[in-house]
């Protein structure tokens, strides 16, 4: 069976959890940016949690079903209707084979997260079916959906049920401001103590220059830099480094102004310094962030990073037995 | 400079940079591939991704199965096993690049720079300037005179960051600042001490001197030496520049266009990295 893609939305990508493993190759992890809500979306139509599903920035796209079948969408909240009847969100929702899945304005978050039962079907790349657009690889034929795409979805697994629905409780999208957890480290020694502690105290906003690659925040102070001689090859701005490694949430700031955390999409490395990494509990809430955001940076140790991470992971289990 | 011992710094709760010295150095990039070879032959089940860099590399782990003290600390033992000697000889490919200096298309996308920051000194001049070379065919000479070491991929998929094997072939530029919106596919670029190709069209801050028609990323895999891998390069291989006119420029992208070009790969050698050093030290003692 396949769904035909009546409009396209904003930038609508077929997404999974990703292919970690070719960094090396300058290949990023890529996948859901929002992996709790593609997780979620998958369960309660009975797929995998890892079933490539759509991922729909901003605006969603308007589907036609050829078959009956089950759709679940988490994540942005945005009006959903089938036909001209509305849905609720985070909820497997019974779509019948002609009807048409569509899309309201956005109410708050970024990101929709779409699941249909069997999944989307499209050929995988390097082990993942998740859109890739730079590279070209994954969802139909690397790009984001357009208008008249057949998405092919594979066999549906018979597992989900119409009406299951994560509870409200268990749902999660940013706050206002938004607050972002961060380890420093890398290269924090490389600013002086006034700015390491003024990072923590600005209140910063998303930027217009936010996507899959990495989310810039402008209207904190510059950061000032501590005096030291550049190493052969790393440039002269202070911001310069012997090119590195990015880990994925890393807290990089180019010409010390405008710090990016980047995200599934990012480039594996560069040349510019980092003052610390997001902690991979609050990765997900990124993907949710709008521009014009007000944002704080909250500053954590490791034990606090690992507990964030290990009630993170208890979460998701509390849905998957919610649901299941 | 190597360090005198490694230096962890953690990435997040799940990645650890590993920094084994400061400056764009082949000794220092040989021996974070030789150690990165070390760490994943060692099996740690806790790893999930290793990636080598210039004088650092990283590890993806899994905290869940082994903590960041004592990932380090094992990692820290295999390198104390290894030693910091530079010696040994691997298998290194040797791939010719044809290269337009100087076309028409970067050329463009610098002037096209240069509306916007109209105080940008174009960028030939300006790396003819830092590095006391003549002209721009002097600049030619300088880049083509010399193999290229391929000691990292990453930034985007594909790009290669090479550094010169002939000492007197050093080229520093620095990178532009703001950086690029957009860099034509298959330009050539200095930033740092290093060369990079670009392997799409991309943003970019290196200073670009001119373009090869030949891919060095496929991911459609379209061509024949893109079989096995969507990138051409590897880390370890060889990089040489040969400088072609604008004729046989067009003769290989309509070859490329076709899905009939051959990339001159010669991959029956081995690299002896002390009977490198050894001619590395006599050019530069000779200089």
């Amino acid at each position: 069976m396949s769904v035909k893609v009546i409009k396209p939305g904003l930038l609508t990508t077929v997404q999974d959890l990703g292919r970690p493993g070719y960094f090396h190759l300058g290949i990023p992890m890529g996948g859901a940016m929002d992996r709790l809500a593609m997780r979620s979306a998958n369960l309660l139509v009975g797929n995998d949690e890892g079933a490539a599903g759509l991922e729909a920035v901003f605006m969603g796209p308007e589907l036609e079903f050829t078959q009956d079948a089950l759709v679940a969408v988490t994540g942005a909240d945005m009006p959903i209707f089938v036909d001209e009847v509305e849905q609720p969100g985070w909820t497997a929702i019974a779509v019948k084979a002609g009807q048409r899945l569509g899309f309201g304005f956005l109410r708050s978050g970024a990101r929709a997260y779409i699941a249909i039962s069997g999944g989307i079907d499209t050929p995988p790349a390097l082990g993942s079916r998740s859109t890739y657009a730079i590279g070209a690889l994954g969802g139909v034929e690397g790009r984001a959906i357009a208008v008249e795409d057949e998405l092919p979805i594979g066999r549906a697994s018979g597992k989900g049920r119409a009406g299951a629905s994560v509870p409200q409780a268990l749902r999660r999208g940013p706050g206002s401001p938004a607050e972002l957890r961060m380890l420093p480290g890398l290269y924090w020694h490389r600013i002086t103590e006034a700015a390491q502690k003024g990072f923590f105290e600005d209140e910063w906003a998303v930027a217009p220059e936010a996507d899959r690659m990495g989310y810039r925040f402008r209207n904190g102070r510059p950061l000032e830099f501590v005096e030291r001689e550049q190493p052969f090859g790393a440039g002269s701005d202070p911001s310069n480094i012997v090119d590195g490694c990015y880990p994925y949430g890393s807290v990089q700031v180019p010409g010390g102004t405008e710090p990016i955390v980047l995200h599934r999409d990012a480039v594996s490395g560069g040349g510019y310094f980092m003052i610390g990494t997001v902690i991979s509990a609050d990765m997900d809430l990124i993907g949710q962030l709008q521009p014009h955001t007000p944002v704080k940076f909250v500053k954590v140790d490791m034990d606090a990073a690992l507990a964030a991470r290990a009630e993170r992971a208890a979460l998701m289990q509390r849905i998957r037995e919610a649901v299941g | 400079m190597l360090y005198d011992a490694l230096r962890f710094y953690p990435g997040g709760d799940r990645a650890i940079e590993v920094e084994l010295g400061d400056g764009m150095d082949f000794t220092i990039n040989f021996i974070v591939h030789r150690l990165v070879a070390a760490v994943r032959q060692a099996q740690i089940a806790a790893i999930q991704d290793l990636i080598p860099e210039l004088a650092s590399f990283q590890v993806n782990y899994d905290p869940d199965v082994m903590s960041y003290e004592d990932l380090c600390a094992e990692i820290g033992q295999i390198y104390e096993q290894l030693g910091r000697g530079v010696t040994g000889s691997l298998p290194s490919r040797l791939i010719t690049i044809p290269v337009l200096y100087y076309d028409d298309e970067t050329t463009a996308c610098i002037d096209a720079y240069r509306k916007s920051y109209p105080d940008k000194v174009p960028d030939s001049d300006l790396i003819c300037e830092l590095n006391g070379l003549s002209d721009r065919a002097a600049l030619m000479r300088r880049h083509s005179g010399t193999e290229y070491w391929v000691a990292a991929l990453g930034f985007w998929p594909g790009l290669c960051s090479l550094l010169p094997l002939r000492p007197q072939c050093r080229i520093i530029a620095p990178k532009y600042n703001p950086p690029r919106t957009h860099t034509p596919k298959g330009a050539i670029g200095i930033g740092g001490a290093l060369t990079c190709i670009y392997p799409d069209a991309t943003p970019g801050g290196y200073q670009l001197i001119g373009h090869t028609p030949a891919p060095t990323y496929d991911g459609e895999q379209r061509l024949p030496d893109f079989k096995d891998s969507l990138a051409l390069f590897r880390a370890g291989d060889r990089v040489r520049f040969a400088p072609v006119g604008a004729e046989e420029y067009r003769d290989i992208q309509a070859q490329v266009a076709e899905g009939t070009y051959r990339h001159d790969i010669i991959d029956y050698q081995v690299f002896s990295v002390d009977l490198y050093l050894d001619w590395a030290k006599a050019q530069e003692a000779a200089a």
